[in-house]
């Protein structure tokens, strides 16, 4: 599936013009982080005895982060490692999830864990279907922008010589804002998109040059 | 940006009234209304890309 993330800021714009591999370096230390999240919490679940209750709320952060950024796959799976760590830590110390007293508590305490990891589950997979949805819609709102403005292209258009000029012209165009590190988004789709945009804006600017008195 | 474009394929391409102009000399006319007809900001960039071979386009494919 196509990622569309949140929109870069300045300073990632410029760190990505100088370095090309920073997207692949990033994605990969997003992944450490939400892992190192998940240990840290798991530490803390360790020290904190006496309120693990609070700190099992904790484990929602990791998940709805890797649902906001990644989408339904990821969350669902980062809902999964949490469960499983805190199942293995209360396994292995059965002191940490509840109270060590009687078999009745026993029970009690995983049906609280079970709660727990159910809901967490769930919330990354509603989270993450709903990131999905974004993402198509924001996809298909861009595919239909780029048709209208290859439709345009072709009626602004006189013949086909003033075509292949106007596509041309934005080839160059979208290339020298390469050169000038402007928005990678706005170079992604620069076949149809910047070649409509182009012709549209020369020619207004003809248009009000000839239109000029004198 | 795109007057820089626009003007750089208007020079190199084949007009009704003139032959093309090879991609140096257009290069050489925009480098020199840098500044005045063009961004100087722009003009460098266009430079740099023309530099590394961008500023050549075989084929249209539309």
């Amino acid at each position: 599936m196509e990622r569309v993330l949140p929109a870069p800021t300045r300073l990632y714009e410029r760190l990505r013009s100088v370095t090309p591999n920073l997207g692949r370096i990033e994605a990969v230390n997003k992944e450490l982080w939400l892992l190192l999240s998940l240990f840290s919490l798991g530490l803390l679940f360790n020290y904190l005895v006496a309120s693990q209750r609070m700190v099992l709320s904790f484990y929602t952060f990791p998940t709805l982060l890797s649902a906001y950024t990644y989408g339904r796959r990821h969350a669902t799976l980062t809902a999964f490692a949490s469960v499983l760590i805190v199942v293995l830590m209360s396994m292995q110390n059965p002191a940490l999830v509840g109270a060590n007293e009687g078999a009745r508590a026993w029970l009690d305490r995983w049906l609280d864990v079970t709660a727990w990891g159910g809901t967490l589950v769930l919330t990354g997979y509603l989270m993450g279907t709903l990131y999905e949805h974004r993402t198509a819609q924001l996809r298909e709102l861009r595919e239909t922008y780029d048709g209208v403005l290859l439709l345009l292209r072709h009626f602004i258009s006189k013949d086909k010589y003033t075509e292949n000029h106007s596509y041309r012209v934005s080839v160059y165009a979208a290339r020298i804002a390469a050169g000038l590190h402007l928005s990678a988004s706005f170079r992604s789709s620069w076949p149809t998109m910047t070649s409509s945009t182009a012709t549209a804006t020369t020619r207004c600017a003809a248009r009000r040059f000839r239109s000029r008195p004198g | 940006m795109i007057s820089v474009a626009d003007v750089y394929d208007a020079l190199t391409s084949d007009r009704p009234y003139r032959k093309a102009m090879s991609p140096y000399d257009a290069k050489e006319i925009l480098l020199k209304g840098s500044g005045t007809d063009f961004d100087p900001r722009v003009i460098d960039a266009f430079i740099d890309a023309f530099k590394k071979g961008e500023m050549e386009i075989t084929a249209v494919q539309v």
